[in-house]
Formats: C-alpha cells, sequence, structure tokens
C-alpha cells in the first residue's frame, strides 16, 4: 500500500463520517492494539500436530460431518495452543503464511460445519484466519457488512425499556 | 449449506474486464475475490433486515426503499466481484455456509434495535470499508478493473453515508435510557468488527495490487486508523461515548 493511497482513502472516510464539518481533535480517543506496530514476531508458537489430545475428545479429523460440543471445545482448545488466548485479535509483524497443519485445518472446517451460533465469530475468535482454510476468504474479509452481532446475555425484558 | 452460483452472471462482466493473471497469483486472486463475491452478496439480506427495521420504527418509506437498493447494489456487487474470479481463470460458484441470524435485538425498544444496527453495519462495516477498498482502489492503476472497484466503492460511500445520516434522526428520538442502552452496545459491536479482518498471513506480493489483492497487516492498520480518526469521533460527535467504548471492547470476553 501507498502512503499516499492510504492517507486518501482514510480521508474519504473520515467524510462519510464526519461530513463537511470535521474539525480535527474533535473528541474521542482511542488507543492502537498495544505493542502491535513494530512488534517481533513471536518465535515460540508451535502449531499443533492434529493428533488427538490426551482426552482422546477431538475430532477434527472427520471435517465433513458437524461435530459434537465435546469435539469443538477441543478443536478450540488445539487453535489457542496454537495461536494463544487472544487468536482473533492477533496479527503477526512481520506477516507469516496461513498455517496449513491438518490438524488445524481440520479443527477449522469442523468450526465451518458446525451448526453453532454466531458460528462465524467463533471462526474468526479462535483464531481460524490464520489457517489456510477454503472458508478463509469468506470469513476473514472485511467486505460486505456482517450481520450486525447479538447483544448476548441481554433478557429479553427490556423490550419495554422506553 | 447452500451453493451460489453467480457464474453465468459474472461471465458477461468477465468479458469486458482486461485482467491478466500471472499463474503465481491465480489461485489467490480466484479466493480472495471469490471470498468477496460470498460477503457481497450474502450482505444483501443484512441490508434486507435493516429495511424491515426501518419499517417497523415508521422512519418513512423513501429510508425503506433507499436500504433495499441497498440490498440490489451488493448483490450486483457479487456477481462483480464473481467476475473477477472469471476473469482469473475460476468459476464464480462457492458453496455458503447457513448465514447467523439477523438480530432484531428483542431485548430492547425497536428504535434501539434499528440504532444498534445502524451503528455496526453503516457507521462501522460499511464506513471500514471506504477506507479498505479505497486504499486499493488508490493502490491499483487506471484500467477495467479499477472502474469495477470504483463502482462498489461509490456505493459504499452511500451506504457509510446513509447510516451516518440517518443515526442522529433516530438517536433524537431515543430516550435516556435508550441511548445509555446503545452506549452498552458499542464494545460489542466494536468487538465483531475488531476480528472481521482480512487473513493474517495475507503478505501483497509483487503485482498483486493490480489485482485487488491487499496486506492483512496494512488492511489491519488502516482498520485501527478509520476506528481512531472516523468512527469513534463520529460517535463522539453524536453524545455517544465511542472512546470509551473502543477501550472495553475486550472486557465482556476476560469476563467470559
Amino acid at each position: 500500500m501507498s502512503n499516499d493511497g492510504g492517507s486518501r482513502a482514510l480521508s474519504a472516510a473520515v467524510r462519510v463520517a464526519l461530513g463537511a464539518l470535521f474539525v480535527s481533535g474533535c473528541g474521542g480517543s482511542v488507543t492502537r492494539e498495544p505493542g502491535r506496530e513494530g512488534e517481533a514476531a513471536p518465535q515460540d508458537v508451535t502449531l499443533g500436530t492434529g493428533a488427538p489430545s490426551s482426552s482422546g475428545a477431538i475430532a477434527c479429523g472427520s471435517p465433513g460431518a458437524p461435530p459434537s460440543p465435546t469435539s469443538l471445545d477441543g478443536c478450540k482448545a488445539k487453535l489457542r495452543a496454537a495461536f494463544g488466548d487472544d487468536a482473533g485479535a492477533e496479527f503477526w509483524n512481520p506477516p507469516r503464511p496461513l498455517s496449513k497443519d491438518p490438524g488445524l485445518v481440520a479443527c477449522c472446517d469442523a468450526i465451518e460445519a458446525s451448526s453453532e451460533p454466531n458460528k462465524i465469530e467463533k471462526f474468526r475468535d479462535v483464531g481460524c484466519c490464520g489457517v489456510d482454510v477454503e472458508s478463509n476468504g469468506r470469513h476473514c474479509t472485511p467486505w460486505g457488512p456482517p450481520v450486525p452481532p447479538a447483544f448476548a446475555g441481554r433478557p429479553r425484558a427490556h423490550r419495554g425499556l422506553a | 449449506m447452500s451453493v451460489l452460483d453467480l457464474h453465468l452472471e459474472s461471465a458477461q462482466i468477465a468479458s469486458t474486464l482486461d485482467v491478466v493473471v500471472p499463474e503465481p497469483l491465480r489461485d489467490r486472486t480466484v479466493l480472495t475475490w471469490l471470498g468477496r463475491m460470498v460477503n457481497e452478496h450474502g450482505s444483501a439480506r443484512v441490508f434486507e433486515g435493516l429495511a424491515a427495521q426501518i419499517e417497523r420504527a415508521s422512519l418513512g418509506a423513501d429510508l425503506h426503499d433507499e436500504c433495499l437498493a441497498f440490498a440490489e447494489e451488493e448483490r450486483r456487487h457479487g456477481i462483480m466481484c464473481g467476475a473477477v474470479v472469471v476473469a482469473a481463470g475460476g468459476r464464480a460458484v462457492a458453496d455458503v455456509p447457513a448465514a447467523d441470524a439477523f438480530p432484531d435485538h428483542e431485548d430492547t425498544t425497536p428504535l434501539c434495535a434499528l440504532a444498534r444496527n445502524v451503528v455496526s453495519i453503516a457507521c462501522m462495516a460499511e464506513t471500514v470499508a471506504v477506507a479498505l477498498i479505497g486504499q486499493e482502489r488508490d493502490d491499483m492503476a487506471p484500467g477495467t478493473l479499477h472502474t469495477l472497484l470504483t463502482r462498489i466503492w461509490a456505493d459504499e460511500v452511500g451506504h457509510a453515508r446513509f447510516g451516518w445520516r440517518l443515526l442522529p434522526t433516530i438517536l433524537e428520538r431515543m430516550s435516556t435510557e435508550e441511548r445509555a442502552d446503545l452506549e452498552a452496545y458499542l464494545p460489542v459491536a466494536f468487538e465483531r468488527h475488531e476480528l472481521a479482518h482480512l487473513p493474517l498471513g495475507a503478505v501483497l506480493c509483487e503485482g498483486g495490487a493490480a489485482l485487488g489483492l491487499c496486506s492483512g497487516r496494512e488492511a489491519r492498520g488502516l482498520f485501527y486508523d478509520t476506528v481512531a480518526q472516523a468512527i469513534v469521533p463520529g460517535l463522539d460527535r453524536l453524545g455517544l461515548r465511542a472512546g470509551d467504548a473502543w477501550e472495553k471492547r475486550h472486557e465482556r470476553r476476560v469476563a467470559a
């Protein structure tokens, strides 16, 4: 990306959001992700092998069938082990190739095939955007506004708010 | 799982594209634009859901119809993205998983439910799209693909402006309690959009910019800049404490 291109594109977004009345510094403060810029690539990440865990609960090797909740949890644990607790928000600098680890690929395929609610969020959240699976391009691109998230955990009784 | 087959419609547009894809970039070009095809086409029902909410909130037929027109534009974008797939030697056909349900937000009032979705769809997702697609367009040399991207970008600008124009109208009608409820939702929406990023390892390789490929890392940088310089100030200006919401976006995950 050229700096000039990025700057013009950002200006367009600012104009859309703030219109002609935009004044620099008109409010709001945001901190960038801590430690991301210039951060060295993690060297100690070990990708999983795809073998079942000690619990024997993982069924990642059969992506064709929707996994049981137990196996899905196992897959998520495997992905967490590979990418860390904050996998969904993680990215690497410098960038690294997508993982082709068969176990992780099978896990992400299993999540894709599952019937879990909000599975696309889960796909991203557990780190599947770092795995070389076919659905990566569908779930890990900001193109096309996604379905807005529900406000999980809120009781329906709030309906009579006003 | 269903199949989205836009090949015939996309092939008609593909014949007008003078896109030359080097063999090493072919697979990535096909996968990237196939993903965009699915996402763009799938966004049609997001705008249809929003149109239904606008109707329920009695905000007028014009706004409702405008929103439905956006749905048609998203379908058209899907076909246009599919055209790039076909031009690169692929087929504009993809398996599409069952989509998440459009949230009616029954835990709150119809007005606040609408405000939540306007913020998420237009003020966040489409505003980020304006920056990201604009960046790709600026990095691309003039040509038929640049023209195609310009058409999509212009529509996205319209979708984002719609939300920023509509939100003040909704806020004027909301009670203090409803505004507080909307503010409580902002961290949820911010977290969702932070996660909707490009593939982590995506690296812009030589010749990739001409084909609309991009770097995941640089796109995330532009995402954060757009949040900081466009979205948060835009929401703050409307009296919503968006900066605080951005800072709190991970708290729910920690609490969970």
